[in-house]
């Protein structure tokens, strides 16, 4: 091993040992909290501090894990066929100029700051969002479970996951897009010359990057699941469990937000919101790891390099 | 019979099409929204203000004047500055290292490790800085703000330097090596001079980034409202001033965090239109 | 040849940007609103939101007048400004209730003298969000019909029990839930209100309790939103039609305010002569500063007082800060500087912000002491 690769190998490492540290972090200060509650920690919606007795507090993450799920759940489902439209038109429609132009459109869609997004969502989004979707919608289907109760300031998982399906848009777009332009183009032309329309072909294309909408899937996920500053402005900070996509809830990362500050005061607010920061992260790591790792085992099914 | 067939499919096919550049049309649409929103709002607000926003310091909570918001403008400007001095380094041995030594173990888990901390939630970077660094130090300071951005940095420039590196023909290389002289100089003269725009827009893209970013230092940075207290005192930085102030029932102080939001998003949209200059594909 | 004048925009851009972040950087080094090391103070202080645009008005009148000492005051609420106080990162702390005694006893210990004082009257006022109700006709609500309100009995605005206190506007009360906007965070403000609640209601007590984090009844049935600080609170009910919350009256702008049912059964607003009255009707003593304020119950004496025409949720809301030598000789000066002109200057009539009251002269005095005690060590 040549003294050049033994200097440079210290760099690395640092990435190693930041990633490593932050598990270790979050894992030894979740467990007072997990001793004391043990599964109940996630399974419980009760989140009681208590100054004057500290036998009396018992913290459950169940709200905030329901709304991160929730509201991951629902953004995937909107990002994904926005992501796949959009990929499939540049791929297949778009002029040259109008492909450039898409293109530094979504970088800076990715770039924005999540801030922006969020003061975005919390004062234009959600009135705009309440009035003309959940309002028409509870009036009309308000006798059904699912639609009966809602946010009256706008703010609410539905808002919250729309924004979120927006901020993953770009990522989404670029993983459908570079496994589309990976197809070899002898599939194209077969499917051409068979006499297929564009848009069969569109389909049987689409059919063959499976693994690459599989792994948009996770991606967004995940990023849904980690998302903070965007979410806490327009989530509603409610500790609600709903089925009601348009009542206000909690998210564990926007929990994190508000209840970090006042964690010191209470004896054991603190590890539960440590505990709080390491399941989502599981989800999180799980998901993106899995979208990771699609992603490139597809690529090389296809023989090109990650 | 074949015929009618052919014209369903053709009338699919046209569905299919409007479909497809409708929901593109929806995709991007919020963006324009968004940024047209946010420049009049802003706009209107460091009009009021004209020239003291850049400089001056916010008004009392419920007045009827803006102040400024230059404490959090010097805030970012400093913590960023460090990050970058920091992290640059950093990523880029990183980035020399997977491109040189592709089939070591460190490699490869860098290389997956890398991808995975672009996507990781910002604000568990916060909490592990503000156990490992405030409360060691005892308050929250520029320097802890500085470190969480360096991590947030870091994975992103490690990525696009390493594609940059990458990029180099191997013709290139074997020249470059054939010369003679030892790896690290023809890695740090010849290497980097070729890739040095990748490199440039690996800079700039995490300088973006780390412009933008509010939760990881949320609990790392302080609360600096009025004035910039050195490296190892509370710090101010703009998108912090603008999570805390919109969340406010002040006018007055929400219409600093417009004019902050414009600021904002008007630099991060020019760091694009430099980097899309720069290069033709930019990994996200 | 584009390429050169690309190179040559991107390296201009980078110049102008280094150039204005020197010009910043000799910014701090002594201009108006700089800061130079070594004869420059900075206090620290961060707390409740009740008291923070009075404090904010007070440091922006203060600081420009004293140009070498900055004070820096964030509203993160009572729970944090107190828990942030006792670990040490900040040298004082705004809290609307007193220290609790354990944690009294923990700073005292680490501390050796704690001194606690109020700086500043205010009033919780009930707010509320109704379009169809005129700006200049006040909710009247009682006592009991607040807490059924809360504690969930009450659904709808269009209530008999409410119709019958406010016989005036029967028809334009809407059949509408009640939203009940409360804090998210640990409030001090959240202590103030709960307690009062407590002592006007022994069902509030034993279901509900006080403090500054509760569990509000109306949270489970989907009608309760939390937001953070004050603030939060007054933009969630701006932005809420059919809401209602407890906020500091400051917080009241563009929000109905409610006439609360006193002790004497007249519905009373929220207004300086009203809250002035309480304050006089309030017959105790104040401690030392230097005591265990939660042993003395202050909050169960200053709410709900006697009075014709006395508001009955008023509070003070008070710093604490350290014994004299955890400080830093200068800063310690400075600190008391600003107290003594605090207690003194600002509570003058033009330093006062809308919705606060300044203290009586024997409660301001309180203070003072701790002014003295600082200086002299």
């Amino acid at each position: 091993m040549d003294r050049f690769k033994f200097l440079t190998s210290f760099f690395p490492s640092i990435l190693i040992l930041i990633f490593s540290s932050m598990f270790i972090v979050l894992i030894y200060n979740s467990l007072p909290i997990l001793e004391r509650e043990g599964i109940r920690f996630i399974t419980d919606s009760t989140w009681r501090a208590s100054e004057s007795n500290p036998e009396e507090e018992w913290y459950g993450i169940a709200t905030a894990l329901w709304g991160t799920l929730y509201t991951a759940i629902l953004a995937t489902a909107i990002t994904l066929p926005l992501s796949l439209s959009t990929a499939i038109f540049i791929c297949e429609f778009a002029p040259r100029k109008v492909r450039e132009f898409l293109a530094i459109t979504l970088d800076m869609m990715a770039t924005l700051p999540t801030v922006v997004y969020g003061v975005w969502g919390m004062t234009i989004l959600a009135p705009t969002v309440r009035d003309h979707v959940i309002i028409p919608i509870v009036e009309a289907l308000g006798w059904t479970l699912i639609f009966s109760e809602y946010s009256p300031s706008g703010q609410c998982i539905f808002t919250a996951a729309l924004v979120l399906a927006i901020m993953n848009i770009p990522y989404a777009t670029a993983i459908l897009r570079e496994a589309y332009t990976m197809i070899p183009q002898v599939y194209r032309e077969g499917i051409i010359s068979l006499g297929a329309t564009r848009t069969e072909a569109i389909r049987i294309l689409l059919g063959m990057i499976k693994h690459a909408i599989i792994a948009a899937v996770a991606l967004s996920f995940g990023k849904a699941v980690g998302e903070t500053t965007a979410v806490t402005l327009t989530v509603g900070n409610s500790f609600k469990m709903s089925l009601s996509p348009f009542v206000a809830g909690y998210t564990v990362t926007s929990l994190l937000v508000n209840q970090f500050g006042n964690a010191y005061t209470y004896k054991y607010a603190s590890y539960a919101l440590y505990g709080a920061a390491l399941v989502m992260l599981l989800i999180n790591t799980i998901c993106i790891l899995a979208g990771l790792t699609l992603a490139s085992r597809w690529a090389k099914t296809y023989g090109f390099r990650t | 019979m074949v015929l009618e067939h052919k014209k369903a499919r053709i009338i699919k096919d046209r569905v299919f099409t409007i479909i497809i550049i409708g929901l593109t049309i929806l995709s991007i649409l919020p963006l324009f929204h968004i940024t047209i929103e946010i420049c009049i709002r802003g706009l209107q607000a460091i009009m009021q203000s004209k020239l003291d926003f850049f400089f001056g310091v916010p008004s009392p909570p419920g007045s009827s004047q803006l102040g400024g918001i230059w404490p959090a403008i010097i805030g970012s400007f400093v913590t960023v500055l460090l990050a970058s001095l920091i992290g640059i380094p950093i990523s880029l041995l990183t980035s020399i290292y997977i491109i040189e030594y592709p089939k070591s173990v460190l490699s490869k888990i860098c290389d997956k490790l890398a991808l995975m901390l672009t996507e990781f939630p910002t604000i568990i970077i916060s909490l592990f800085i503000y156990i490992v660094v405030v409360v060691p130090m005892g308050t929250p300071s520029a320097f802890a703000a500085a470190l969480s951005l360096t991590i947030i940095m870091i994975p992103y420039i490690t990525i696009q330097a390493k594609e940059a590196l990458r990029s180099i023909p191997f013709t290139y290389r074997e020249a470059a090596y054939s010369l003679g002289l030892p790896r690290s100089k023809v890695i740090f003269t010849i290497f980097l001079g070729i890739a040095r725009r990748g490199i440039l827009t690996s800079i700039l893209i995490g300088v973006a980034r780390a412009l933008g970013d509010t939760a990881s230092i949320l609990f790392t940075a302080g609360a600096a409202t009025y004035s910039f207290y050195g490296l190892f005192g509370h710090a101010g930085a703009i998108p912090l001033l603008i999570f805390k102030f919109i969340q406010t029932s002040y006018e007055n102080w929400i219409q600093l965090a417009y004019g902050a939001a414009f600021i904002l998003t008007i630099s991060t949209m020019m760091i694009i239109l430099i980097l899309r200059l720069l290069i033709k594909e930019v990994k996200l | 040849m584009t390429r050169n004048v690309i190179y040559a925009i991107i390296g201009l851009c980078i110049i102008v940007v280094l150039i204005a972040g020197g010009i910043f950087a000799f910014h701090i080094i002594g201009s108006k609103t700089g800061i130079e090391y070594g004869t420059n103070i900075l206090i620290k202080g961060d707390g409740a939101t009740f008291p923070e645009p009075q404090i904010q008005a007070w440091i922006n009148a203060y600081t420009s007048m004293k140009k070498n000492v900055k004070i820096e005051y964030a509203g993160v609420g009572s729970g944090q400004g107190q828990s942030d106080f006792i670990n040490g990162i900040v040298d004082f702390a705004g809290s609307d209730p007193p220290l609790k005694s354990d944690k009294w006893s923990e700073a005292v210990k680490k501390y050796g003298k704690v001194y606690q004082f109020p700086i500043i009257a205010g009033a919780v006022a009930i707010a509320y969000n109704i379009p169809e109700i005129p700006d200049t006709y006040h909710l009247k609500l009682s006592s009991s019909v607040l807490v059924n309100v809360l504690l969930g009995k009450i659904v709808y605005w269009d209530d008999d029990r409410i119709k019958e206190l406010n016989p005036d506007i029967t028809d334009k009360l809407p059949h509408k839930e009640i939203i009940f906007v409360h804090r998210s965070d640990s409030s001090g403000t959240t202590q103030i209100f709960t307690t009062y609640l407590s002592l006007v209601s022994t069902e509030w007590k034993s279901t509900v309790g006080s403090g500054k984090l509760v569990e509000w009844p109306l949270d489970a049935t989907g009608r309760g939103l939390g937001a953070k600080g004050n603030p939060g609170v007054a933009s969630t009910l701006k932005s809420t039609p059919y809401s209602m919350g407890y906020v500091e009256l400051a917080f009241t702008k563009g929000l109905g305010v409610v006439a609360l049912e006193n002790r004497e059964g007249n519905f009373v607003i929220p207004t300086e002569e009203s809250i002035k009255e309480s304050l006089k009707q309030v017959s105790y003593v104040l401690p030392s500063p230097d005591k265990n304020w939660d042993e003395y119950n202050i909050l169960e004496k200053i709410l709900n007082p006697p009075g014709e025409n006395s508001y009955p949720v008023i509070a003070f809301s008070h710093f604490i800060v350290k014994g004299a030598n955890n400080y830093d000789e200068n800063v310690a000066k400075a600190l008391a500087d600003f107290i003594e002109w605090v207690l003194t200057e600002g509570q003058k009539g033009e330093y006062i912000v809308e919705g606060y009251v300044a203290l009586p002269p024997e409660i301001a005095q309180i203070g003072l002491k701790v002014a003295e005690e600082l200086r002299g060590g």
